[in-house]
């Protein structure tokens, strides 16, 4: 029983910390601002997500665990609501997406009004 | 026991990742083009640290961490609502100054200059310097994308050359004139001369900055 | 929908009052209320309630599936050797009108993979979308009007 909560809590805690490195790289390596919002706002919510919950599944408590569960679901839960505010501010006070897009329909129907 | 060893490994090895990752995101928040780039990189680190926050639980043992985990979440949370607030109302400040149905001409003459400085000098300013090249000569070390940079954004030679002057006083290193240089013609081969006066506004608040530096200098 | 509310906060209230912040004791909180609220359901008159929180459960579980795939697929795009991607926004046009759905459904496309919601127009008819892969719209439009809008009209409607 001891093994099967260490051996989840490792997987927890390991896929995580991948999920967050992935998402610093993506970071980096995306050409604009609405690319790397997409790495920043899912791969690094789910790595930090998935740590919060291996201490509640470490701890083996019920109470630790639904307090995980609470920040885990709070963090889950903002963090597009964030990523979307950003992306609304930023586009809207101009600045452009890379060259490499294919499309921006929205600017488009905002140059027709 | 083999299970404490387990998890144990597995928290090392976590937190080795983890602070590549701080590192790396770090990296973007001081590199950023733009400031919304650096909100998100900030959002990211709040992210980073939570994760940290939670394997150091783990290590310790004290599941206490969970709820400073929790409220530094909401703390960063609302950084970053407040931080969209004021990319928008920046926007907002800056069309009223200029003419309110065309914002869109004055961002991107506001921008060149950023675009303008030579990619080889990056590295040099954000380390010695760290925080303080980025907060006064912030506007000359961005270079994104020389690519994108060159059929956007025109300017001279001489522009070029205070803006690295200015930067390599700041900086005080003498490397960077090193790393400068050889970039300078490549800048220059892109464009033309005669694009100087359509830069109006923005060397302004490089050439005032210019004597002081130089009063230091000596 | 004011019934859930209030199922909730009755179950809140119930942890609250009997002191011990567990699951179980929330889940237990959870389902006084709502025999509570049932014994009154004449007088809310909550027609298929049962029925909703199963579909409500399901829009739940869909969340997750498409939250741990978005993120794998953004990892995997990071990682990946040559970065070969075509973002750009596209334009969605809104079926569901009232505010509480289109902000659910706005949250939910940004967890799907490789979108993310950037604006609603002013008449909320248009939502727009960031795609990291815009090389063809409409089967992403396709996907997110037969996927999460489909769920959500039927849980909420």
């Amino acid at each position: 029983m001891d093994i099967l909560l260490a051996l989840v809590t490792a997987l927890l805690v390991l896929s995580g910390s991948i999920f967050a490195f992935a998402a610093a790289v993506g970071l980096n390596r995306f050409p604009d601002l609405y690319a790397r919002m997409h790495a920043a706002s899912k791969a690094g919510t789910v790595g930090s997500a998935l740590m919060l919950i291996a201490v509640g599944i470490h701890a083996a408590d019920l109470a630790i665990l639904a307090r995980s569960l609470a920040g885990f679901f709070f963090f889950v839960l903002t963090a597009p609501v964030s990523a979307h505010l950003l992306a609304k501010a930023s586009h809207e006070s101009g600045y452009p997406l890379s060259d490499i897009s294919v499309q921006d329909e929205m600017k488009r129907s905002q140059a027709e009004i | 026991m083999t299970a404490q060893s387990i998890t144990q490994f597995s928290v090392n090895v976590g937190l080795v990742v983890v602070s590549i990752t701080f590192l790396l995101t770090v990296w973007r928040v001081i590199k950023g083009p733009t400031l919304p780039d650096r909100v998100i990189a900030l959002d990211m680190l709040v992210g980073i640290v939570m994760g940290f926050i939670a394997l150091i639980a783990i290590r310790t043992g004290f599941t206490l961490y969970i709820d400073i985990a929790i409220s530094l979440g909401l703390v960063g949370f609302l950084a970053t609502v407040a931080f969209a607030r004021f990319i928008l109302s920046r926007k907002r400040r800056g069309g009223e100054d200029g003419s309110p149905p065309e914002p869109e001409p004055k961002r991107p003459a506001a921008k060149e200059p950023r675009k303008a400085a030579t990619p080889a000098a990056v590295p040099v300013a954000a380390g010695p310097a760290g925080a303080v090249a980025l907060a006064e000569a912030g506007q000359a070390n961005l270079a994104a994308a020389p690519k994108e940079a060159a059929p956007r954004a025109p300017i001279s030679k001489s522009e070029a050359t205070k803006a690295s002057a200015a930067k390599v006083k700041i900086a005080k290193a003498k490397a960077a004139k090193k790393a400068a240089s050889p970039a300078e013609p490549a800048a220059a081969k892109q464009v033309p001369k005669t694009a100087a006066k359509t830069l109006s506004k923005p060397p302004k608040p490089m050439v005032p900055r210019k004597p002081a530096a130089k009063k230091e200098s000596p | 929908m004011t019934t859930y509310i209030f199922n909730v906060i009755f179950a809140v209230v119930w942890v609250a009052i009997t002191g011990s912040a567990t699951l179980l004791n929330l889940v237990f909180g959870f389902l006084v209320s709502a025999a509570a609220l049932w014994i009154v359901r004449g007088e809310i008159s909550a027609p298929g309630y049962w029925r909703r929180v199963g579909r409500i459960l399901s829009l739940v579980r869909l969340f997750f599936k498409e939250l741990a795939m978005s993120a794998f697929r953004v990892a995997v795009m990071a990682l990946s050797p040559n970065l070969k991607i075509k973002p750009g926004i596209f334009a969605f046009p809104l079926t569901v009108d009232r505010d509480f759905e289109i902000t659910l459904l706005a949250n939910l496309i940004t967890l799907t993979p490789g979108t993310l919601s950037v604006d609603v127009s002013e008449d909320c008819k248009t939502l727009y979308v960031h795609a990291l892969d815009c090389s063809d719209p409409d089967a992403a439009r396709r996907d997110i009007a037969e996927g999460f809008e489909r769920k959500i009209m039927e849980a909420f409607r």
